[in-house]
C-alpha cells in the first residue's frame, strides 16, 4: 500500500484571483506567451489572518519582507506598509479543495479528503494503469488545478504518515518510489514533536510530562509488548490505535471522494469590485475551466449560477439560462456580459463562485456543409435577447378557445428553463401545437379570420371621432357566469384619417375603439 | 474536431473567394418572393425582394399595411418557420396570422426604443428567422446599412414600418414603399427599388381578399348579409340590374 498526501498550506491565498499573473504562476509574475509584457507593478504582500489575528498564510512578497507565520498583525504591518489582508475562511478552502479533488479525479481514482488542506491519494491501484510511479506522478502534476497552488506532496505507506510528512516540509526528494519504504521516512517521523502528530493537545502534553518529546520515543515504547500495555493503560486505547495506524500496524478506513456531477469554481478577488464589467475577467477564466471540464465529460450545460460574495457578507446570486445546451466559453461569456450589463451591484464584490449543477448529454447536430447555416439556433437567439432584456421580453402567441376577443389569445413568455428548452427548438421549428387543439381553436378563428383586427388595444379607448360603418354589427356576449361578462356590438368602421377601426357599443350605449385592421 | 477544421478551412477559402459555389450563380439574379397579390407581383416584376430591408411608410397606422404583408409572411413561414415581430404598437392578434406564422411567431418588446435596432440586428444575424416585422421610426442611414447587410447575409426579409413623416430621409434599403388609402384598397407608390426604376403609384385592390372590410355600396350598412342567409331572389335581381 502506498499513499500520496497532497498538502496545500496556502489554499486561500492561492485562490485569490490575481490580475497580474492570471492563471500563470504568481511567483514568476510574467507570462512567457506575452510578447511585450507591460511593466507589472509588484505584487503587493498578501496575508491571511486566523481568528486570533495572527498570520497563517503569506505570499512571496510578504515572505521577502520578513513576515513570518504566527506573527501578529501589528508586527506584520510594521514590516510591510502595503498589505492586503484576508480573514481565514475554512469554507472557501474546503470548497477549493473539493475543486482540486475534482480535477485530480481525472488522473487518480481513490482520493480521500483528509482535512480542509490535505488530500490523500491511494497510489497502489493506479500503478497498474500508469506502469511506474514516476509516470503516475508526472500525470498527476499535469493537472492544471495543481499549477497555481502551493503544495507539498509526500508518499508513504500509511495515509497518516503521508499526511504528517507532508505537513512537516523540508524533506529531500519525497516523491521517489524509495521514499515509500518505511526505513526511509521513519527517521524523519521519529524526529517529529509529539505536538504535531495529530493527537489531542492534552494527550501530547501528557506524553511530554512522561518525558516523551518525540515520536521516536513513543515508538520505542510501543515496540515492546509490556510497555505498550502500560502506555495504553495510561493514555487510553485511542492513542495506541492512532500510533498503530501511523506505522501501518492497523488499517485506517478512509472514505473516498466521489465526484458529483456539479461544476463549481470559486475565486477570491484581489480587491473589491464595484463595477460589473471588472467582474468579467475572473469569470472568463472560470468559464474556460468550465469548458475544459465539460469537454472531458462530453457534456453541456444549460444553466449557470453565479454567486457574488459581497463585502457585507451577503451573497448575490445570478442565474443564467441559455436556451440551448452550451459548452463554448465565449458564448457563455457573451450571455454573462449581457446579463451583467443590465445589473447594478448593490455592494462591492470580494469573491465569486460559479456553479453549474445540471450537466446535459451532448447531442451532436448534423450540419450541412453547403447549406446556408444559421449562425444561431432559435433557442440561442431567444436566450441572447432574454439575457439582455429579461424573460418577459420575448413572447409566443397561443390561441385560446374563447369567443371574447381579449381572451381568444394569450401571450406567453418563451421559457428557457431546461425542461422546456429541449422542446423549444422543435416547437419553434416544427408544426405541432401543444396547447388547445387546432380544431377547437379553428372553430373560433376560422370564421373570424376576416372579422378580427390584426392589432388589438389592450384596453379599449373611447371613440372620439366620427366614423363610417363598413360592417356590423356583430354581437359578442359572454356567458353570465364568466368573470368579466361582456355584451358588445362590434362594427368595422373607417374614420376620417382612413384608418379601419374595430369599434363596439356596450350596453350603456357608449362607443369604444378596440382594434385596428392594420 | 476534424469536421470543424474542414468547415473552417472551407470558410477561409470561401472568404478569399477561391471556392465557387454552384448555388452562388442564382444570387446574381434578382430573387423575389410572391406577395400573394397578382397585381402587385406583376408591377413589381415578381413581388417582394426575397431578402433585404423593405421600408413601408403607411400614411397612418391601420390603413391595411399588415393586410398587404399577410400573404407574403405566410409564404415565407413555409421555408424558414421562425418569424419575429418587434415593437408592435398594440397587441398583435394571432387570429390575423395564418397558423404557420402564428405557431412560430415571436413577439419581442424591447423595453427601450433605442434597443430596437440591436434586437433587429440580432434577429437578422441569427439567420433563423424568415422574416422580421418591425415598427421603428428613428433610424439613421448607418443603422439602416447595418440592417441591410445583416438581412442580405442571412437572407432574411425585414419589413420596417415607419410613419410617413420620415419620408424625407433616404435610407440604403432594398425597397421603399409609401402606402395611402383608396376606397377599395391601397395606393402603393414605389419610391425606391434596388436594381430597378421607381414606379408610378398604382392602386392595389385588397377588397377581393378582405371583402368584409370594403363593403362600399350606399345601402350596404343596413343590408349586411351573413354567409348563411340567402338573399331574396328578386332583390338580388334588382340589384344587379341597378349596377
Amino acid at each position: 500500500m502506498r499513499w500520496l498526501a497532497l498538502h496545500f498550506p496556502q489554499l486561500q491565498l492561492d485562490g485569490v484571483y490575481s490580475t497580474q499573473a492570471g492563471t500563470s504562476d504568481k511567483s514568476e509574475g510574467v507570462d512567457d506567451n506575452k510578447v511585450a509584457p507591460e511593466p507589472l507593478k509588484p505584487i503587493s504582500a498578501m496575508l491571511v489572518l486566523d481568528d486570533k489575528q495572527c498570520v497563517c498564510q503569506l505570499n512571496d512578497a510578504a515572505d521577502q519582507a520578513g513576515v513570518q507565520y504566527g506573527m501578529k498583525l501589528g508586527t506584520a504591518s510594521a514590516l510591510v506598509d502595503d498589505l492586503q489582508l484576508f480573514n481565514h475562511s475554512s469554507e472557501f478552502e474546503k470548497q477549493r479543495l473539493l475543486e482540486i479533488a475534482h480535477a485530480c479525479y481525472q488522473v487518480s481514482a481513490d482520493i480521500a479528503v483528509w482535512n480542509s488542506k490535505t488530500l490523500i491519494l491511494d497510489v497502489a491501484p493506479m500503478l497498474k494503469l500508469y506502469g511506474s510511479f514516476e509516470c503516475y506522478v508526472d500525470a498527476l502534476f499535469e493537472v492544471e488545478a495543481l499549477d497555481d497552488v502551493r503544495m507539498s506532496a509526500v508518499i508513504a505507506n500509511t495515509p497518516l504518515a503521508a499526511y504528517l510528512l507532508s505537513c512537516t516540509g523540508d524533506i529531500d526528494d519525497p516523491l521517489v518510489e524509495q521514499f515509500s519504504r518505511q526505513d526511509v521516512w521513519l527517521p524523519i517521523l521519529d524526529r517529529l514533536n509529539v505536538d504535531s502528530v495529530g493527537i489531542a493537545r492534552e494527550q501530547s502534553l501528557q506524553l511530554k510530562r512522561l518525558g516523551l518529546h518525540y515520536l521516536g520515543d513513543v515508538r520505542e515504547l510501543i515496540e515492546a509488548e509490556h510497555s505498550r500495555k502500560e502506555l495504553g493503560n495510561r493514555m487510553g486505547k485511542k492513542l495506541l490505535s492512532h500510533i498503530a495506524q501511523l506505522f501501518g500496524d492497523e488499517v485506517l478506513a478512509l472514505t473516498y471522494f466521489k465526484p458529483k456531477d456539479v461544476f463549481s469554481h470559486s475565486v477570491l478577488l484581489e480587491y473589491e469590485v464595484y463595477r460589473t464589467t471588472a467582474l468579467l475577467f475572473p469569470i472568463k477564466n472560470i468559464l474556460q475551466v468550465l469548458q475544459q471540464y465539460l469537454q472531458r465529460r462530453a457534456k453541456r450545460i444549460q444553466t449557470l449560477s453565479l454567486y457574488f460574495q459581497q463585502r457585507d457578507g451577503s451573497v448575490l446570486s445570478v442565474n443564467l439560462a441559455s436556451a440551448e445546451p452550451e459548452r463554448d466559453s465565449a458564448r457563455w461569456l457573451n450571455l454573462v456580459r449581457l446579463k451583467l450589463e443590465s445589473m447594478k451591484l448593490p455592494a462591492p464584490v470580494i469573491g465569486l463562485r460559479l456553479e453549474a449543477i445540471k450537466l446535459l448529454e451532448e447531442r451532436v447536430q448534423s450540419s450541412d456543409l453547403f447549406d446556408l447555416k444559421p449562425a444561431l439556433s432559435p433557442g440561442q437567439l431567444v436566450a441572447r435577447i432574454q439575457a439582455k432584456f429579461g424573460d418577459e421580453s420575448v413572447k409566443k402567441m397561443h390561441l385560446e378557445a374563447d369567443h371574447r376577443p381579449e381572451y381568444s389569445f394569450r401571450y406567453e413568455s418563451v421559457s428557457t428553463q431546461p425542461e422546456h428548452t429541449s422542446r423549444l427548438n422543435e416547437e419553434l421549428v416544427s408544426h405541432d401545437s401543444t396547447h388547445v387543439s387546432d380544431g377547437e381553436c379553428l372553430k373560433y378563428s376560422k370564421r373570424s379570420q376576416t372579422l378580427r383586427p390584426s392589432l388589438i388595444l389592450s384596453l379599449p379607448v373611447p371613440l372620439q371621432e366620427s366614423v363610417r360603418f363598413i360592417h356590423g354589427p356583430e354581437r359578442i356576449q359572454s356567458a353570465w357566469w364568466t368573470e368579466a361578462p361582456v355584451c358588445r356590438d362590434y362594427f368595422v368602421a373607417r374614420n376620417t384619417a382612413q384608418q379601419t377601426l374595430w369599434v363596439f357599443r356596450d350596453q350603456a350605449q357608449e362607443w369604444f375603439v378596440h382594434g385596428l385592421f392594420a | 474536431m476534424q469536421k470543424n477544421l474542414s468547415v473552417n478551412t472551407l470558410q477561409a477559402l470561401k472568404d478569399r473567394q477561391l471556392v465557387h459555389k454552384g448555388s452562388d450563380s442564382s444570387s446574381l439574379e434578382r430573387r423575389v418572393v410572391s406577395s400573394g397579390y397578382s397585381d402587385f407581383d406583376q408591377r413589381l416584376d415578381g413581388g417582394w425582394p426575397a431578402y433585404g430591408v423593405v421600408e413601408l411608410s403607411p400614411e397612418n397606422t391601420g390603413i391595411g399595411e399588415l393586410r398587404l404583408l399577410e400573404p407574403v409572411l405566410s409564404n415565407l413561414a413555409i421555408l424558414r418557420p421562425l418569424q419575429a415581430w418587434v415593437g408592435v404598437p398594440a397587441c398583435l392578434m394571432p387570429s390575423y396570422l395564418t397558423s404557420a406564422s402564428r405557431e412560430r411567431g415571436l413577439i419581442i418588446s424591447p423595453p427601450d426604443r433605442k434597443q430596437t435596432c440591436w434586437v433587429v440586428e440580432q434577429l437578422l444575424l441569427s439567420g433563423c428567422c424568415s422574416s422580421v416585422v418591425c415598427w421603428m421610426d428613428e433610424l439613421s442611414p448607418a443603422q439602416a446599412k447595418r440592417l441591410q447587410v445583416a438581412a442580405k447575409e442571412s437572407q432574411t426579409l425585414l419589413f420596417l414600418i415607419r410613419s410617413s413623416f420620415s419620408l424625407s430621409q433616404s435610407l440604403p434599403v432594398s425597397m421603399r414603399l409609401q402606402l395611402e388609402t383608396l376606397d377599395a384598397g391601397l395606393k402603393v407608390s414605389v419610391i425606391k427599388r434596388q436594381n430597378a426604376w421607381p414606379l408610378e403609384p398604382f392602386a392595389l385592390d385588397l377588397s377581393k381578399r378582405w371583402p368584409q372590410l370594403f363593403r362600399r355600396e350606399k345601402s350596404e350598412v343596413h343590408a349586411f348579409c351573413p354567409d348563411n342567409v340567402v338573399a331574396f331572389p328578386s332583390v338580388n335581381h334588382l340589384r344587379t340590374k341597378k349596377s
